[in-house]
């Protein structure tokens, strides 16, 4: 897929990429190219870099490369590259897509006891709650950015028939594991944090942890499923139902 | 062999956390950067003792702190001034201390010059350093003793070298270079116009220019929260995108936001553009209520400026 970036130099050490206006998963698949290409490019002139749905973020040392040399040199990289990608009818492309790998699966407890929103989506929609649990763990997501928070990956894209708008009032706290969806898009909350999304189950699965390597379960352009488990599973694999109780935590946010 | 504890945590009221120049290469995790919200007296305070310019430190805000030294040390004390005495004497700011077993080293409350100082030690802070930075970020629960908790009373402080058994000379920075910190003017801060400053109507970008903002108590080391005439923004929201140091994001309600060391990596906010490097420690130093008032710059200032510390503080540094 030839794309065209648009690079725009936010600051002396930040190149903003931009690849489109439209959320897309070959656009997903086009920033992680990207990301890659400015890896190759920077070596270590690279401080960091922040893929997101349509844009990429990097961030240069001004003290190895001036902000005009950066923003040329990847350009011509990127060129450079969606030609080659063009004459090869996508070879390196298909190569890329196979490294993203297998399926990651996350089980997933959905049961009002710990899912707090999912009877009034269920309300909402004309559905039981089951079927919102079906309709969630029925697709494949990708994951399009990590953020937020340490290891919160936005996934997407979500069935229709389960957009929703986010809380007015966000909660102050949702427990670890809370597997939530907002719009179009779902996620797990990786620690208790504050959060305004519409919780629908809960995993036992760790999202974040200081001691794993990588420290992050999710990445960005991972697939993910969710499967759906019981209460004994979910205890069985270490999940926790008591942490929090729904009544004592709606207030600011 | 293990260092013998050299200071204890004798007041911490308000937060004190262990800083270095940033966690990076881990923003594709989600984790924030971090790093010292006054970069300029950070390095001054590793320089002044011939530290690795990276080294932990301890960043104070507000004051009200003290230590008490259980073992001869050297320190430096830089950024706000708040009224540091070594036991009754009062002490010179953005200068190296000789401490000795018993002494007590105490800081005051905010003196209307700064609300962030500095206490480096000679060698740099033996701290945890999770993702290979010291920097203590609550919301991420990482850095300091206790899982992204700040310094608290009681616990006890040692370098990751030996001190000097013998006093000292004191090296202080030259004083044409030390910064002052007036809390009662209009702070004036230079900004790139970037990302969606185009999309703006004119009207928005005067009335952000002309307009002096009052700063908000509502502001921390994520973002600086600014009050003043409301500003429309043409969209209550743009696709997610990664957010640069000094950001200058507006939310619907029309206030504009700063973001500062600790933000979040990316969002979904319409920008005005971005802060210059160099001025980010401005805003660090400024009390809520405070005036601040915006001036266009460019790129090419914002790089000079950059090498220009950079070389400053680093001499050595290859380009």
């Amino acid at each position: 897929m030839k794309v065209s970036a648009y690079c725009e130099l936010i600051s002396e050490n930040n190149l903003l990429v931009r690849f489109g206006d439209q959320i897309s998963e070959d656009l997903l698949d086009v920033i992680q190219e990207a990301s890659l290409c400015a890896a190759k490019v920077f070596g270590r002139q690279l401080k960091d870099i922040v893929a997101s749905y349509t844009t990429l973020l990097i961030e240069f040392d001004p003290i190895l490369i001036s902000p005009w040399q950066a923003q040329t040199n990847f350009q011509k990289a990127w060129d450079k590259h969606c030609l080659i990608m063009h004459s090869h009818t996508l070879k390196s492309s298909d190569k890329f897509k196979a490294a993203i790998g297998s399926c990651i699966e996350i089980p997933v407890y959905y049961h009002p006891n710990v899912a707090w929103d999912i009877q009034i989506i269920a309300q909402q929609k004309g559905i039981t709650w089951q079927q919102v649990a079906d309709y969630h763990s029925q697709k494949e997501y990708r994951v399009y950015a990590v953020g937020f928070a340490p290891g919160f990956a936005f996934m997407g894209q979500l069935d229709s028939r389960l957009e929703t708008s986010r809380q007015s009032n966000p909660r102050t706290k949702v427990p670890a594991g809370s597997v939530a969806i907002s719009d179009l898009q779902t996620a797990v909350y990786p620690n208790q944090s504050p959060g305004g999304w519409n919780i629908i189950g809960r995993s036992p699965s760790v999202f974040f942890n200081l001691d794993n390597s990588p420290a992050a379960l999710l990445k960005t352009a991972d697939r993910v499923r969710f499967k759906s488990i019981s209460k004994a599973q979910f205890l069985d694999l270490g999940g926790c139902l008591n942490d929090l109780s729904i009544n004592d935590n709606k207030g600011e946010g | 062999m293990p260092m013998n504890d050299l200071l204890e945590i004798t007041k911490a009221n308000f937060p004190a956390l262990f800083i270095d120049r940033g966690r990076i290469q881990q923003q594709s995790l989600g984790l924030t950067q971090s790093g010292p919200m006054d970069e300029y007296a950070f390095l001054w305070a590793n320089k002044l003792l011939g530290n690795d310019l990276n080294a932990a430190s301890i960043e104070i805000t507000f004051g009200k702190f003290s230590v008490k030294v259980l073992q001869q040390c050297q320190v430096a004390i830089t950024g706000a001034n708040f009224n540091a005495r070594l036991n009754l004497h009062p002490l010179a700011n953005w200068e190296t201390i000789y401490l000795k077993k018993g002494d007590e080293l105490f800081f005051d409350g905010p003196q209307m010059n700064g609300t962030r100082a500095y206490l480096a030690i000679k060698g740099g802070f033996d701290c945890p350093k999770p993702f290979q930075s010291a920097c203590t970020v609550k919301r991420e629960r990482l850095g300091g003793f206790n899982d992204g908790e700040a310094l608290q009373v009681g616990e006890r402080l040692t370098s990751l070298v030996e001190q000097p058994l013998t006093q000292t000379v004191n090296i202080s920075v030259y004083p044409e270079l030390i910064r002052e910190y007036n809390n009662k003017t209009t702070i004036h801060c230079r900004f790139i116009p970037a990302c969606q400053w185009s999309l703006f109507s004119s009207q928005d970008q005067q009335r952000f220019l002309n307009q002096a903002y009052r700063i908000s108590s509502q502001s921390d080391r994520m973002g600086v929260r600014l009050e003043g005439e409301k500003l429309k923004p043409y969209n209550d929201g743009v696709i997610s995108e990664g957010i640069a140091l000094g950001a200058i994001q507006v939310p619907p309600d029309g206030q504009p936001i700063v973001l500062m060391r600790d933000r979040q990596t990316i969002g979904g906010y319409p920008k005005l553009g971005t802060v210059l490097t160099t001025d980010i420690e401005k805003i660090s130093q400024a009390m809520p209520g405070q005036t601040i008032q915006f001036h266009v710059s460019d790129i090419k200032t914002a790089y000079e400026e950059r090498v220009q510390r950079e070389h400053f503080f680093d001499p050595d540094i290859e380009c």
